[in-house]
């Protein structure tokens, strides 16, 4: 590859690329995230027992501590790695890297790091300082965890964190050692290779010295680490009080505890490096090492700093470990109970022991909401959302309300009076439930049925092009599922072969003297799947919306897309959705509704049962564009008459949704949430009585709120990363139907 | 060394005690069902020992009342017609001559009737166990005008996998109503332990090894993972082990390979066994 210019140029240059060149990493031994996002989520799935997800680090909120090096971590529900992994030399050992620090942070979750409850270690403070903290952890706008309110009792917060994270790191990796004796020999090696960048405590300050020596005799396993320290560095007392906890039992509660023993010590030295004069006792020159017990054992609060002293750093952690980041974990807190006890604080009442107790057990908790349909959990948080500060009544309609009725009294003779309001083709007037009335307001809502602009087709070509690995999955799995839907109908009278086994019976029942059957024919290829699913696409404004986070690749689509919008989104998982019903040949329609107002709902017809699945289709979908308002109920209901004259035995209708039911007009107020709740619950009820299963797939992430009220847990999914829809759809699609 | 043998329905009887171990209560449940005559559903994930229990029970009972029972096991498929139950005539020679099906014989003859995976039959099918599954225990032929009376000894018994609720096939009411449900799982891991080590001969740590694995691809509801791996699978692992298979080779191949086709499936299953066994 010498370039021939090149021998023109002074020896120190060329050699200086050469040896560039030569250093450089050998990017065929990389192996990115993409590679081992799925097998890896699986692992962790399967080792923890929670429905853990994987994520790049780019992804993550922050990627990590300012200034320091991106390294793995978790927020408890997903784990964040990189987007690649090629600081060895070869591929086996750079997929071993993901792999250890995917087993690294899944024990955390699985060894109960986040179960941390500030009760673990109250006794060890006063007072005051954990009144102190408790109002940090109530804080509205960003409350603290349990784990960050505990590091914040720490007048040197970076200092206990890397404690904290330095003796539970040990911890988990020596249950991960007793669990998963298979993890052993990559462990080893890749801790020999993570202590040979680090520096040895005798070239750090003395407070980072202790750190390391820390870090260092976890890996070792004992006080000696055969590196110099100071004279009467109490190896064996320090290491008597890391001990304990890389043994069996040990919990986070001893891992926080020692923090704070260790604290104590680290914090009351004086950071000096060991090269540096030291102006103390050379007989006696470290503090003993004693754990501490009762909060009496006051802690040095005043951080004082001599000449020469240097500010502490933050420790670096072994890269497998990865870092521990206890303020990105969702978090369900009982808030008001906290507001409740700092009022009395303040009033001068103690409070009651047991209320105490209750607030310091809150631990990290998040909801898992089951979703049994597509047997996958979907975890989500528990947010507080405005619901919990609005006023009225949440499930169950109030009591009938004059107002109401007098209202609607004189709506109705305004519309009786309305000169040829007939409904026009292709109009339909349809009731609306309220539930103040406990009745239906009486055609109160005027549904049109139109089309979208049609496009050229090559928006579903591009995204067929661009998911093409998802798409070639897809087709083969419903390709898959054909052939045993197609069926030998036998016992006919008439048909295109002879069913042999009947013509037999039938000959037999001759001979036995018996008059033989007629039914001895066969028809071959005949579909079984007897069902019809009607796909209902909520085209509201709401849908105009970039999808949130990064659009980084979702697996099966190809790199370097420009940010993309819901609606996008939701376009592209009803290209490839449609791509699979044709596979299987089952009846499906598409629609999508919007509207503005109870005269002006409007419902687009995309592909009617009847129609093929042709250019013009194509067309109507590539048309769809985000509208205006979302009046469920009405749509729901034209949804119903288009599906209710299908043939088929078994009805789906399949609403596909990024919020709540909502219009100006729908409910006496607007924003009034309940309303609309209700008259879609009526909607979907009335649906259910003529026999149609209804399922909604929603990315609000808020949607557990009111979904909850409206479907049975099986029948609803919040997708949390939109992007996963296209993923997702034919999935559940699948699982619904087979 | 064994040749393969032929025998009539009616002698298949289990005369050696077949290993099980119970987790519950199903032991006493299902001789006390027998007693009374009632006729038993086994609800359960594949490959958690519903047809060793049959097996065991076979035996049991046929202890207590004295005579070896014979087990007759029919397995039920989409294709499954009335005749094959009951039976029908056949053409021999010149001559139509009636053969019974093995439901009918196990009726006569006062054995355990055993229908495995009973939802996978027609629907007109499966109906015309319902004379047998209530208080009348009669198996109506209709081809020949007879109706057939159970013997005293006679037990129906059929089992169903819930785990896969598929809209299209599912019992019927009717015929759910007319039997005891006994519900079985995956054994707890110790359970599992044990059982894995007797059935294949491997020691024991290393089928506290396997169990944990079971355990652990239970966790996950991919493809084909629905209930995770079966107990039998398990088993086979440790045979193979104990036939000098390499741990992580014989999961590869009784595991991960087994349960799913998908390549990264696998690659997860499979790195999960790597974390277990050495």
């Amino acid at each position: 590859m010498a370039n021939p210019k090149e021998k023109d140029s002074p020896p120190q240059e060329r050699d200086g690329r050469l040896l560039r060149i030569l250093d450089a990493p050998e990017s065929y031994a990389a192996v990115s995230y993409q590679e081992v996002a799925r097998p890896l989520t699986l692992f962790a799935q399967a080792l923890t027992g929670k429905p853990l997800r994987l994520k790049s680090l780019e992804a993550s909120p922050q990627g990590g501590p300012k200034h320091f090096p991106l390294l793995p971590h978790t927020d408890g529900e997903t784990i964040f790695l990189p987007e690649v992994s090629k600081d060895f030399p070869s591929r086996s050992l750079n997929y071993s890297a993901f792999k250890l620090a995917t087993a690294h942070q899944a024990g955390y979750v699985e060894f109960g790091t986040f179960s941390f409850k500030l009760s673990m270690v109250h006794d060890l403070f006063p007072f005051e300082l954990l009144r102190a903290c408790l109002e940090g952890m109530s804080s509205f706008r960003k409350p603290d965890t349990p784990l960050e309110a505990f590091f914040r009792l720490f007048p040197k917060k970076s200092l206990a964190k890397d404690l904290f994270g330095l003796l539970e790191g040990a911890r988990v990796e020596h249950c991960l050692r007793r669990e998963y004796r298979g993890l052993k020999k990559e462990t080893d090696h890749f801790l020999a290779s993570a202590l040979e960048g680090r520096p040895p405590p005798s070239a750090l300050p003395l407070q980072e010295a202790t750190l390391e020596f820390l870090l260092r005799t976890s890996i070792s396993g004992g006080p000696g680490t055969g590196l110099s320290l100071p004279r009467f560095f109490p190896s064996a007392d320090l290491w008597a009080l890391v001990s304990p906890l890389l043994g069996k039992g040990a919990t986070v509660r001893d891992s926080a505890r020692t923090t704070v023993s260790l604290y104590r010590w680290v914090s009351s030295l004086n950071n000096f490096r060991s090269s540096q004069p030291v102006s103390f006792d050379p007989e006696k020159p470290f503090p003993p090492v004693e754990p501490i017990s009762s909060s009496t054992q006051a802690m040095d609060f005043a951080p004082r700093r001599k000449e020469g002293e240097e500010p502490y750093s933050r420790l670096i952690p072994l890269p497998h470990r990865g870092w521990l980041r206890p303020e990105l974990v969702q978090k369900k807190l009982p808030l008001r109970g906290i507001q409740a006890l700092l009022k009395d604080l303040e009033t001068g009442s103690p409070p009651s022991p047991e209320a105490w107790k209750d607030l310091l057990e809150t631990e990290l908790e998040s909801e898992a909401e089951t979703f049994k349909g597509s047997g996958r959990k979907v975890f989500q948080g528990l947010f507080l959302t405005e619901e919990e500060n609005r006023k009225g009544p949440v499930g169950g309609g109030p009591e009938p309300n004059r107002k109401a009725q007098e209202g609607m009294k004189s709506e109705r003779e305004t519309l009786l009076c309305e000169p040829g309001d007939m409904p026009e083709e292709g109009s339909y007037d349809y009731d609306e439930w309220d539930c103040a009335l406990q009745n239906y307001r009486v055609k109160w809502c005027r549904l049109k049925e139109k089309k979208t602009k049609g496009g050229s087709g090559a928006f579903v070509a591009q995204t067929l092009a661009s998911y093409a690995d998802l798409v070639r999955m897809v087709r083969r799995q419903f390709q898959m599922l054909k052939p045993e839907r197609l069926k030998r109908i036998r016992h006919l009278e008439r048909g295109e072969e002879i069913d042999l086994d009947a013509a037999i019976e039938a000959h037999l029942d001759r001979r036995a003297g018996r008059s033989p059957s007629e039914k001895i024919y066969l028809e071959k290829n005949r579909k079984e799947r007897d069902l019809a699913t009607l796909f209902l696409l909520d085209m509201s404004a709401s849908t105009d919306q970039k999808v949130d986070g990064h659009a980084k690749m979702p697996t099966g689509c190809s790199p370097q897309r420009e940010e993309k919008k819901v609606i996008d989104i939701e376009k592209e998982a009803l290209v490839i959705m449609a791509e699979a019903l044709q596979q299987i040949g089952d009846e499906y329609a598409i629609f999508g509704f919007s509207g503005y107002g109870r005269k002006g709902v409007e419902f687009y017809t995309l592909k009617d049962f009847c129609d093929p699945y042709g250019p013009e289709v194509k067309g109507r979908i590539e048309g769809i564009r985000p509208q205006r308002s979302t009046r469920m109920g009405a749509a729901i209901r034209h949804a119903t008459r288009k599906i209710v004259g299908q043939e088929a035995k078994i009805k789906n209708l399949i609403l596909l949704s990024d919020g709540y039911p909502q219009d100006y007009d729908y409910g006496d107020e607007r924003g009034d949430r309940e309303y609309a709740l209700q008259d879609t619950m009526m909607a979907l009820e009335e649906a259910a009585r003529r026999k149609i299963r209804s399922f909604c797939i929603t990315i609000d992430r808020a949607g557990h709120d009111y979904l909850r009220k409206m479907y049975p847990s099986s029948r609803y999914l919040i997708i949390e990363d939109t992007e996963a829809l296209p993923r997702e759809l034919p999935k559940i699609y699948r699982r619904l139907t087979t | 060394m064994s040749k393969g043998r032929e025998k009539p329905f009616e002698e298949y009887q289990i005369v050696h005690e077949p290993y099980y171990l119970p987790t519950g209560d199903e032991t006493e449940v299902f001789a006390a069902a027998y007693k009374a005559k009632l006729p038993i559903l086994l609800k359960g994930p594949t490959g958690c020992g519903k047809t060793r229990f049959v097996e065991y029970m076979t035996f049991v009972l046929g202890r207590q009342i004295g005579s070896p029972l014979p087990l007759i096991t029919v397995a039920c498929h989409e294709d499954l017609t009335g005749s094959d139950l009951v039976g029908r005539y056949l053409l021999k020679g010149g001559e139509t001559i009636w053969v019974d099906g093995p439901l009918s014989r196990a009726v006569k003859h006062g054995a355990i009737c055993y229908l495995d995976e009973v939802v996978e039959a027609r629907k007109d099918t499966i109906v015309l166990i319902h004379p047998l599954a209530d208080h009348r225990r009669i198996l109506p032929v209709e081809k020949k005008g007879e109706i057939l009376e159970a013997h005293d000894n006679f037990l129906l018994v059929i089992s169903y996998n819930p785990g896969y609720q598929s809209v299209l096939k599912n019992l019927k009411p009717s015929t759910r109503q007319r039997f005891v449900a006994i519900e079985f799982h995956y054994p707890p891991r110790e359970m599992e332990a044990e059982i894995i080590a007797r059935e294949s001969g491997v020691a024991s740590e290393v089928a506290e090894v396997l169990a944990k694995l079971g355990e652990k691809t239970r966790n996950l509801k991919e493809e084909g993972l629905e209930e995770g791996v079966s107990t039998r699978l398990l088993i086979y692992a440790g045979r193979l082990i104990s036939e000098g298979v390499e741990p992580r080779r014989a999961c590869a191949v009784a595991v991960a390979q087994a349960v799913s086709d998908d390549s990264e499936v696998i690659q997860g299953v499979q790195e999960v066994i790597n974390s277990l066994f050495p």
